[in-house]
């Protein structure tokens, strides 16, 4: 899989998030998916199975982006797609949201704080989707 | 019966629940007992001390024999009572059982004591004077005593064992009867204890002293023991007050981190998307759209600043206000069907109202809390509802099962209805709250793109449930939804505890899984 140009899914219930992690994604060949609800985007994933998924921690409730981290880990076909949380919360809220959810870490490969930078962002996506990368 | 008595009495600890008590009191029981251990070396101490004083400064003084045997058995059986008291305390430590049959063992040291203490008492008194000896006055200070540490009964018990002593021993004395009379003062000679009138008014003096007493200090203990549950009662209030507070603790905290967290999202974005405009990743064909996401945020900031400004004047502001506030239905529907009309004629919405021409509709509300409440539904009416659609606001005023009136708002729109997720109970648990948590928003709205803080419903239902209010709400997915809120109406009953006492009360009905 080349690293450089991967189908990304992004949940996020802030349309204008949808609309950025584009701007800034899209342009490195990146093909990015958005879903407002948890439910749309588990649909999806369970559907075609992307390279990467972006994913909002607090979406219809506090904790629901952790729920759907962990239902996703727990799925033997999904598992191994890597998981960036992104949040406006900082990582130590994310941390005890998820003990709150019942984990003892985050259920993710990377967590970034909101607001999102361009080459922060980028640089993540690419960090994370290169050890799957190197191997193919 | 006080309430250590209540706590040790052989009826009151039968149930597991109160052994921790009777435990706890059994120990003061104890603590008191070795405090008379150590009275009683002090009694005895001194007597011998005036003895040897009278002996050596006041020659040819002599007193019977028999005295020095009773001060003698006094002192052998107080260590008796050592012993038993640290063979009791040792089987405490041990958890041993505190009841022996019906009754607690270190009540029946207790009374075993007490009764001896008498008998000794009445020994004593007859070696030195009999009905002349002013030391009956003791038979008083055990009295009291037992009346504060035992129960009632047995403390009357007690007293009539004492007097019953006191009048076997004059009795005797002016009878001739078994033993003789030693005098008090042995120099002098009154020669009292033969005059039955002294004898009978002696005997008369002392059981008033004795029955006195016990009424005097069991009517204290009772007092004491009112005292003592009131404290009681008070205390596991504020226990409980304080778990309550506790909890309010975590849930502003967690309000907070929601709070915070809702406040930031507009301004990440914000952010972001100039970061981008900066940086000149967004193609300039794009830049004014984005710029109005900008700007669009920086309103929805502002907006939720404010509702969050509205909440904390609903939450913070003291309940009572409204017994005595009056707002007038008809006036605030009026003015705000005036104010969203054109906002719902621009959607293509039609807003329409049905107000009872004549009739009281006045509620006990402040009335700016009554045009939040009011308009708060009314805006999300028009705002769920997509053109061409309908939102009615109806007004009617009815009577309670229990005799008042109140009136009743209800609106009702044609929009995309409630998210089945938020309408159910949360985890199950009683309570319909999650529609109206604040930040919470149903799948939905947020998948229809529709802005919105979460915070509307919040402050309805704080309004609703401080006015004494109840709110209800129906909804069925993309049909409509419909709240209706009832305040009670101004002037139809006296304001007061009715207001303070009532809990808003939510009935969620979920149609979505029937229809």
């Amino acid at each position: 899989m080349n690293p450089s140009a991967a189908r990304i899914v992004l949940i996020d219930d802030d349309p204008d998030m949808h609309h950025a992690v584009r701007l800034m994604l899209e342009p490195a060949g990146h093909r990015v998916d958005c879903y407002l609800t948890g439910s749309a985007g588990l649909a999806a994933i369970r559907e075609a199975p992307p390279d990467l998924i972006l994913l909002d921690i607090m979406l219809a409730s506090p904790t629901e982006g952790i729920e759907l981290a962990v239902t996703l880990r727990q799925d033997p076909r999904l598992a191994s797609i890597p998981i960036v949380m992104i949040s406006s919360v900082d990582p130590d809220v994310a941390r005890d949201l998820a003990r709150q959810a019942g984990v003892d870490d985050l259920p993710a490969d990377r967590f970034l704080e909101k607001p999102l930078t361009p080459t922060g962002l980028i640089e993540a996506v690419r960090e994370t989707l290169q050890p799957q990368g190197e191997p193919g | 019966m006080n309430a250590l008595q209540r706590m040790i009495s052989p009826f009151d600890a039968s149930d597991s629940g109160s052994d921790e008590h009777s435990r706890a009191a059994a120990l003061v029981t104890m603590v008191r007992l070795h405090w008379f251990i150590r009275l009683r070396w002090l009694f005895l101490a001194g007597a011998v001390a005036v003895l040897a004083f009278e002996r050596f400064a006041i020659p040819g003084t002599r007193r019977p024999m028999g005295l020095a045997v009773v001060l003698a058995a006094l002192g052998v059986v107080n260590i008796c009572w050592m012993l038993l008291s640290h063979i009791l305390l040792r089987q405490f430590k041990d958890s041993a059982p505190l009841r022996c049959g019906r009754f607690c063992r270190v009540e029946i040291l207790a009374n075993a004591q007490v009764a001896i203490d008498l008998l000794l008492l009445t020994c004593i008194l007859h070696f030195v004077g009999g009905v002349e000896s002013p030391l009956a006055m003791f038979y008083l200070f055990h009295v009291a005593i037992v009346s504060l540490l035992l129960p009632r009964w047995e403390a009357v018990l007690h007293a009539c064992w004492a007097l019953l002593l006191y009048a076997m021993l004059v009795v005797s004395e002016l009878l001739g009867w078994l033993i003789p009379h030693y005098d008090f003062l042995p120099k002098h000679q009154p020669g009292l204890y033969d005059e039955p009138e002294y004898v009978i008014a002696s005997l008369l003096v002392v059981a008033c002293g004795i029955f006195g007493t016990l009424y005097f200090t069991l009517q204290i203990a009772q007092r004491l023991e009112r005292r003592d549950a009131a404290l009681r009662k008070a205390n596991a209030a504020l226990r409980q007050s304080q778990i309550a507070i506790q909890d309010l603790q975590r849930r502003r905290s967690r309000f907070m981190q929601t709070a915070a967290h809702q406040l930031k999202s507009p301004l990440a974005v914000i952010q972001t998307l100039t970061e981008l405009i900066r940086c000149n990743i967004v193609p300039p064909e794009a830049v004014p759209g984005t710029c109005e996401k900008i700007i669009n945020r920086c309103q929805e900031g502002i907006a939720q600043v404010s509702e969050l400004l509205t909440l904390a004047r609903v939450q913070e502001a003291d309940p009572a206000r409204h017994a005595n506030a009056e707002a007038d239905v008809r006036e605030v529907v009026r003015q705000l069907c005036e104010r969203f009309g054109p906002v719902a004629e621009n959607k293509g919405v039609d807003l329409s109202s049905e107000v009872p021409p004549a009739g009281e509709l006045r509620v006990r509300v402040e009335p700016r809390d009554l045009t939040d409440c009011l308009g708060n539904l009314i805006e999300n009416a028009i705002k769920y509802t997509p053109a061409p659609g309908k939102v009615h606001v109806r007004v009617t005023a009815g009577e309670r099962s229990d005799g008042g009136k109140d009136v009743t708002v209800e609106v009702t729109d044609t929009g995309i209805g409630i998210s089945p997720n938020i309408l159910r109970p949360k985890n199950g648990q009683e309570g319909h709250e999650a529609v109206f948590d604040a930040f919470r928003r149903g799948d939905n709205a947020i998948a229809a793109g529709i802005p919105g803080t979460g915070l509307g419903l919040s402050i309805v239902q704080e309004i609703v449930e401080q006015a004494g209010g109840r709110i209800r709400v129906t909804s069925r997915p993309n049909e409509g939804s419909s709240f209706s809120v009832t305040f009670p109406m101004y002037g139809v009953e006296s304001p007061g505890p009715h207001v303070r006492d009532t809990r808003a009360s939510v009935v969620v009905l979920d149609q979505s899984s029937g229809g």
